[in-house]
Order: C-alpha cells, then sequence, then structure tokens
C-alpha cells in the first residue's frame, strides 16, 4: 500500500465530503450539478474565469452558442469558462492515457480537441482512470469532436472507472454538412464515470452513429446521457446502447432525442439493451424523443431482462457447457453493438478491447 | 436383441403444474427410425424437450435410458455428449455470437466429452468448411451470427450442419419438415437419408407423412393427450391418411 493509498478517501467518504446522497438513489437521471459537488465547481469557475476575458475563436465561440438552450449550469459554466488553449489536440490514429491528464489545470479539468481534416480519419483514445496518479478528487474531462463538412470519422473512446473518485466525462460532437461522425463508447472499471455526450447534427445530411457499451463491475456506477439533436434537414442519428449489470452494479442510461423544426425528413433511432448478469444489478434507462418537425422517421427500442433461456438451452443442448454458455451470450450481447462498424480493423479492435475486459473483470 | 439405445418407461412430465406427457413407454435400437405423428398439443414437442433436458420442464415419474446411463439425471450438455442431438422446429436466434465460434465450442465440448483431443483452428476450419459446402452453403455463413436473419431453409440447413458435425446417436427432428417449401423438404430430407446409419437412431416429430415418406420408418406412433395411442408400421400411416385422426382415435377406444 502507498501513501496515496492511505490518504485517499473512500467513494462513501467522498460522497459525504461533497454533501451527496447515496450513489444509487443520487445518479440516477441526475443533472451534472449534483453529480459534479459544488466544491468543484467552485475550482472550476476560481481557476478558468480569471482568464477568461481572453480572445475567443469565433469558432468556439459558435460551437459553444449551439449548446445554448443546454440548461445545466454546471455544464453552461464548463462550456463557457473553458479556455480555448486547454483544449490538447488529439494526433488521429493514437492512443493516450495517463499523461494526457496531467496537463489539466489543477487535475481536474481537461480539454482534448479531435478535429479530423481528412475522411476516414479514426481516433483510438483510452481515459484510464485507474492509472492516473493524482489526489482523489473528482474531475471532469471534455472532448471537442469536430466533424466538418464531408468528413467521415470514427472515434473509440475507453473509459475505465476508478473507485477511488467520481469522474465525469463529456463529449461535445458538431457534425456539419454531410459529414459522418461514428462515436464508440466503451465504459469499465469498478468505480463512478458518468458521461455526457452530446451531438449536433448542424448540416444538411450530416450522419452520427453512437454505439455505447456500458459494462459494471461488483459496486460500479456508470452512467450514459446521450442528447442528440438534429438542427438541419436529412441528418440522420442512430444510438445503440447496451448495458451489462454485474452484481450490486448501477448502470444508467438516458438518451435524448431532439428534431428541431429545422431539420425535416430526419431519421433518428435509439436501440438501448440491459443485461442483469447477477442479484442486486440495478440498469436504469430512460429514452426520450422531443420532435418538433412533421416529416420525420424516429424509433426506440428499450428492454431489460436476463439471459434468454431458450438461448442458454440451444447452446447447452449442442453439448456446450453452462458457463462457457453464459460467457459467450454476455459476450455476443455486447458485441452485437459493434457489428456495425464499417471498418473492419476498427472492429476489430473493438472487440479485441471488449474482450479483453470480460476476460478480466467479469 | 441387440442393446436398446433408447429406453423410455412409463414416462410422466410436463410443466410445473401440468401434466402434458400421461406415461410413454417405447424403445429404439440402434439404426432404427421411429416416428411420432399426433394432433397439435399431443405432447410431441414437450417429449423432445424432456428427452433433451430442456429447463422449465418437470418428470414427475418414470425413467429414461440411453446406452444404459439415466439420462434424466444428466446436464443437457452431458445428453449431447451422451449423443443426443435435437434439431429443433424454431431454432433462437443469437444475435452477436458468430457461427464458426459457436460450433467449434460445441464441437471441441462434444470431442472433450467423449474423450478425444480437442481439434485446433487449422482442423477444425477445413471440416467444417467441408461440411458447409456440402449443404450447399455459402462460405460466409460461418461468419455469420447463429441464426440471426437466416431463412427458414437456412435455420433448418443450420440444423443437418450441427447434426453432421456432433455425430450424434440419436437423432430427434422435432418438426424439421415445417416452414419448408418442397424443395427446400426435399434438400433436407436427402442430406437426413445420408446420416441413416446402423449405429444412427432417429426419433422423427411430424404432423405430415410427405417426411416419412422419404424417411421410412420403421415404427410409428401415435400419439394422443400426452400418451401412445397406438404403434406400428407404414400401415399406420396410410390409415392416418386415408381414415384421419378422430376415426383412429374412436376405433382404438372402442377396441375390446
Amino acid at each position: 500500500m502507498t501513501p496515496a493509498d492511505i490518504m485517499a478517501p473512500s467513494r462513501a467518504e467522498l460522497a459525504v465530503l461533497a454533501g451527496q446522497p447515496s450513489p444509487r438513489e443520487l445518479y440516477k437521471y441526475s443533472p451534472l450539478s449534483k453529480w459534479i459537488p459544488e466544491s468543484l465547481a467552485g475550482v472550476l469557475h476560481k481557476e478558468i474565469s480569471t482568464s477568461f476575458a481572453t480572445k475567443w475563436p469565433d469558432e468556439i465561440r459558435s460551437f459553444f452558442r449551439i449548446f445554448d438552450h443546454v440548461h445545466d449550469p454546471l455544464l453552461r459554466i464548463f462550456l463557457r469558462t473553458l479556455e480555448p488553449q486547454l483544449w490538447q489536440e488529439v494526433q488521429g490514429h493514437s492512443l493516450f492515457s495517463k499523461t494526457a491528464l496531467s496537463l489539466s489545470p489543477g487535475g481536474i479539468v481537461s480539454g482534448f480537441q479531435i478535429r479530423p481534416e481528412i475522411s476516414d480519419s479514426f481516433f483510438n483514445l483510452k481515459l484510464d482512470f485507474q492509472e492516473i496518479e493524482a489526489p482523489a478528487q473528482p474531475s471532469i474531462t471534455g472532448f471537442l469532436v469536430w466533424v466538418g463538412e464531408g468528413i467521415s470519422a470514427d472515434v473509440c473512446l475507453e473509459i475505465i472507472s476508478d473507485p477511488r473518485k467520481a469522474h465525469s466525462v463529456l463529449i461535445l460532437v458538431v457534425a456539419e454538412k454531410d459529414s459522418r461522425t461514428d462515436l464508440n463508447l466503451i465504459i469499465s472499471g469498478s468505480g463512478q464515470v458518468r458521461c455526457n455526450t452530446f451531438v449536433s447534427l448542424a448540416g444538411p445530411a450530416a450522419r452520427a452513429h453512437l454505439r455505447s457499451v456500458i459494462l459494471s463491475s461488483p459496486s460500479s456506477h456508470h452512467d450514459l446521457h446521450n442528447w442528440v439533436q438534429h438542427r438541419a434537414p436529412e441528418t440522420e442519428s442512430n444510438q445503440t446502447v447496451r448495458l451489462l449489470g454485474a452484481k450490486d452494479s448501477t448502470s444508467v442510461f438516458s438518451g435524448q432525442i431532439v428534431v428541431e423544426n429545422s431539420a425535416p425528413r430526419t431519421t433518428a433511432y435509439q436501440s438501448a439493451k440491459g443485461l442483469l448478469l447477477d442479484e442486486g444489478a440495478f440498469v436504469y434507462m430512460r429514452p426520450f424523443l422531443e420532435i418538433y418537425h412533421d416529416d420525420v422517421k424516429c424509433s426506440h427500442g428499450c428492454t431489460t431482462g436476463f439471459l434468454d433461456p431458450e438461448q442458454l438451452f440451444y447452446l447447452r443442448s449442442r453439448g456446450i457447457s453452462e458457463s462457457r454458455a453464459r460467457q459467450e451470450l454476455t459476450e455476443a450481447f455486447v458485441r452485437e453493438v459493434f457489428s456495425s462498424v464499417g471498418s473492419v480493423i476498427q472492429r476489430e479492435y473493438l472487440n479485441s478491447a471488449l474482450k479483453h475486459i470480460l476476460n478480466t473483470c467479469m | 436383441m441387440s442393446k436398446k439405445l433408447l429406453e423410455i418407461q412409463n414416462l410422466r412430465a410436463g410443466t410445473e403444474d401440468k401434466e402434458i406427457l400421461r406415461g410413454i413407454s417405447l424403445a429404439i435400437q440402434p439404426g432404427e427410425v421411429h416416428a411420432i405423428m399426433g394432433q397439435n398439443g399431443s405432447g410431441k414437442s414437450t417429449l423432445a424437450y424432456v428427452l433433451a433436458g430442456k429447463p422449465g420442464y418437470e418428470v414427475f415419474g418414470g425413467s429414461v435410458w440411453m446406452n444404459g446411463k439415466d439420462l434424466l439425471s444428466m446436464e443437457p450438455e452431458e445428453r449431447a455428449g451422451e449423443g443426443l442431438f435435437l434439431a429443433f422446429q424454431y431454432p433462437v436466434e443469437i444475435p452477436g455470437l458468430n457461427m464458426s465460434t459457436f460450433l467449434r465450442h460445441a464441437v471441441n465440448e462434444v470431442r472433450q466429452y467423449r474423450g478425444l483431443d480437442p481439434l485446433d483452428a487449422k482442423n477444425f476450419l477445413k471440416l467444417v468448411r467441408e461440411k458447409v459446402q456440402e449443404l450447399g452453403l455459402s462460405s460466409d455463413f460461418l461468419k455469420r451470427a447463429v441464426n440471426a436473419g437466416f431463412s427458414g431453409g437456412e435455420k433448418k440447413k443450420n440444423e443437418i450442419l450441427q447434426l453432421l458435425l456432433l455425430e450424434p446417436s440419436l437423432v430427434i427432428l422435432d418438426e424439421t419438415d415445417s416452414g419448408l417449401d418442397l424443395d427446400a423438404l426435399k434438400q433436407v430430407t436427402e442430406h437426413i437419408l445420408r446420416l441413416k446409419s446402423p449405429e444412427r437412431s432417429f426419433l422423427i416429430i411430424t404432423h405430415y407423412p410427405k417426411l416419412l415418406e422419404y424417411l421410412k420408418p420403421d415404427v410409428v406412433h401415435v400419439m394422443d393427450d400426452g400418451q401412445i395411442l397406438c404403434s406400428g408400421g407404414w400401415e399406420v400411416v396410410k390409415d392416418l391418411e386415408e381414415h384421419g385422426f378422430e376415426n383412429i382415435r374412436q376405433s382404438v377406444l372402442n377396441a375390446p
């Protein structure tokens, strides 16, 4: 045990220090301001707003205006006060982990900007909170994904939560005309993570596919909130989410689709499925649609349950042992999410990442 | 008389609160083809599921012996290892589970049960590709998810593919003829015919005599309300076709 381990308060202690109620009650569908303690809001404000008056590039300005009607006060603080220089450029085709976070002031707020300049760019990122040697305090990590006109990009983000502290991850996607964005997300680990994904389909015929897998460990709490906004005609969005509930874990998915009046002939789909693996596993899901135009195609589907006994019996009747059958079906359940990934290399990358987590943590 | 492959003695079984099979007895010798005919709800599929060990079914009495071993005390996977194979009427779709992964686990776990070495990736692929070709399926069949988006014919062929790979000694075909057009039925039947051997027995569950015309059963049982009404040779099928099910029931009930 290192001194840092001894010093680190437990999650429960942290929650009390921050004046939070119990995790299970609090984090169900809670706004970001409840997830991030007031103390952090104060730090955020103090540390960054001092340099707020400095010049902002126009594009960043307009970017933040897109999210003007996001009413979560803390998110607004975050969006408005974040100094553009804090956004680190993320190189394509790269994989980064712990070092990147230490760049942020106080180790609590970091921003990364992903702006692919050529089509078929891909970004494989890993955010492993277990490897970050920082004091046990909550953090916000922001990703700004800006996909320009006619560009196609794949972003894969692997988030590993850490039991010592609660973290929040913001992913902001702006998709311009005729662009395609694939955002593949894998959340795992044994701590608390909340991930807010805001996608704005700002240009005509912009397309986005959000694939998310939330894996849990005993007592983990993982929270995913998608917010997809259609602003322009003929835009297309697709959300595929799978949540795996381990013993005494909590997983939350809330997914909102907003189709503005300015977005006729929009297509928006959402499919969310939860699989409860053990006793005391909780999966909360809340899909919702907000549609302000008649000429749209939108649908959502949402189910939670146990492994299908018919599938289990089918495999066992072919000589496959029960434990192996359960393992294969669990893997199949999450693997299905990435079956629609266009690039074979990316699909393999995601599936091997999944397999690794399932083999080591579940 | 040679050793019995399967012997069912006065089997009573059903779901939690309902007895569906009300005393079934039958014996199958190695190499024999048996057929069970009967109306909807007579308990044909229940018999198949109870033999295969489907959870949710309960045995209230009687016994089932396979190769002299107590079948009912075994887990479903052990029954498969022992040589029992149930071809499902409606094979379940498993999105996300790749055909070749599924088949490799099945083949190697069954081989392990039978005391054989597992096949390595190369030999397994060679074997499975050969069988896929034999069935006239395309080579990307193995890359697809188990039964997901398969046509009716593909689903049934997939059952036959597993049958070819697992080399069972007792094959139960649960309405394998349902949902197939005449051409597909003929194709599937031809593959089953090729599997006939002196060591392999069949128990065929069907509504229609068409499948039986091809497979020529040695014994035909007529099932009614969880019991075997009568058994016999091909003449039972003829009788059913000519006089209908109700007449047979009446004549059996009125017999002295």
